[in-house]
């Protein structure tokens, strides 16, 4: 009887001699949407062929723009993506082709270059994933004689992030 | 025995009277913050990365204590986290005051005396970038209010 009275009695000197403890929490929520942005820096490119671009004997004439450097970026927390490119309409008279180059390190992978652009969207970068990079950019046309003249047209080139498998 | 009953009784009057059992002292909080991160948090748009610290606003949680004995009863809070899915690194501080790193374990924040209503605290978040995957990321932190 007097252990359990010493052990009561020491148990209520616990709680006089130690401060009472009161809690209250708070809820911090923090949601990650999916983010997968790309751009490109220069809103037009002009290629522009004239007959001293021509060699005599030669029917394919061949013109590309300078080398735009860093001109294709993008961002993405996501993973297994990939940037394909198209035209709005492929041009009749002529090839259009796109030069990816000096891409950022760990950023993804080129495909195999040039590509061709057309109304279907082909693999430009592949093997994205949550990576902020960037690569440069050159476009060139070929042009054959024997498709006739052509007079200012304008292209527009579309670049997308989406996922490698659909 | 009578004599030790009678001791006992003496001790728990002397307990339950005594001014250092404040049982009634309390803390409630209120408000929250939930962040969401997006692309318009890139530093420079595509080819940047998401800027990798937020604040909330300054009031995002209110902390009240009361039931105090009197203006003169002091008390010390105390704050902690807990998650298992948390990624980040959270501060927080007081209207003024300096960002104090919450950890999981209980670490003393700030002390005070009296019935004190309505402090204000801020949140830091820190680490984010575009290697956290998008989702949904939650923590509880815990104040605590001692009786000092």
């Amino acid at each position: 009887m007097k252990k359990y009275l010493v052990l009561v009695l020491t148990a209520f000197m616990v709680i006089a001699l130690s401060g009472t403890v009161w809690a209250a929490t708070q809820d911090v929520v923090v949601t990650v949407g999916d983010i997968n942005e790309v751009s490109v820096v220069t809103e037009s490119i002009d290629i522009t062929i004239v007959s001293s671009d021509a060699t005599a004997g030669t029917a394919t004439v061949s013109q590309s723009s300078d080398v735009l450097t860093d001109e294709l970026k993008w961002t993405t927390n996501g993973t297994g993506k990939k940037i394909t490119v198209a035209v709005t309409a492929a041009p009749a008279k002529y090839t259009l082709k796109v030069t990816g180059s000096n891409i950022t390190e760990g950023a993804g992978t080129l495909a195999t270059m040039p590509v061709s652009l057309n109304a279907t969207a082909a693999d430009f970068i592949t093997s994205i994933a949550t990576s902020a990079g960037d690569c440069d950019i050159q476009y060139t046309v070929e042009y054959d004689v024997s498709k006739g003249t052509v007079t200012a047209e304008t292209n527009t080139v579309t670049y997308t992030i989406t996922d490698a498998v659909q | 025995m009578r004599t030790l009953v009678l001791a006992v009784l003496a001790m728990l009057i002397v307990v339950f009277f005594s001014p250092r059992a404040s049982f009634a002292l309390s803390i409630s909080a209120s408000g929250a913050w939930y962040e969401t991160i997006d692309e318009n948090d890139l530093t420079s748009g595509a080819g940047s990365d998401l800027q990798s610290t937020y604040e909330s606003v300054t009031n995002a949680t209110l902390l009240t204590i009361s039931e105090c004995l009197n203006s003169n009863d002091t008390w010390q809070v105390n704050v902690s986290y807990s998650s298992s899915n948390w990624p980040f690194s959270l501060s927080v501080k007081k209207s003024g005051g300096n960002y104090q790193t919450i950890t999981t374990t209980q670490a003393t924040f700030f002390s005070g005396s009296g019935d004190t209503s309505n402090i204000a605290l801020q949140y830091k978040l820190e680490g984010m970038s575009i290697k956290i995957a998008p989702g949904t990321y939650s923590t509880t932190i815990t104040y605590t209010v001692v009786d000092t």
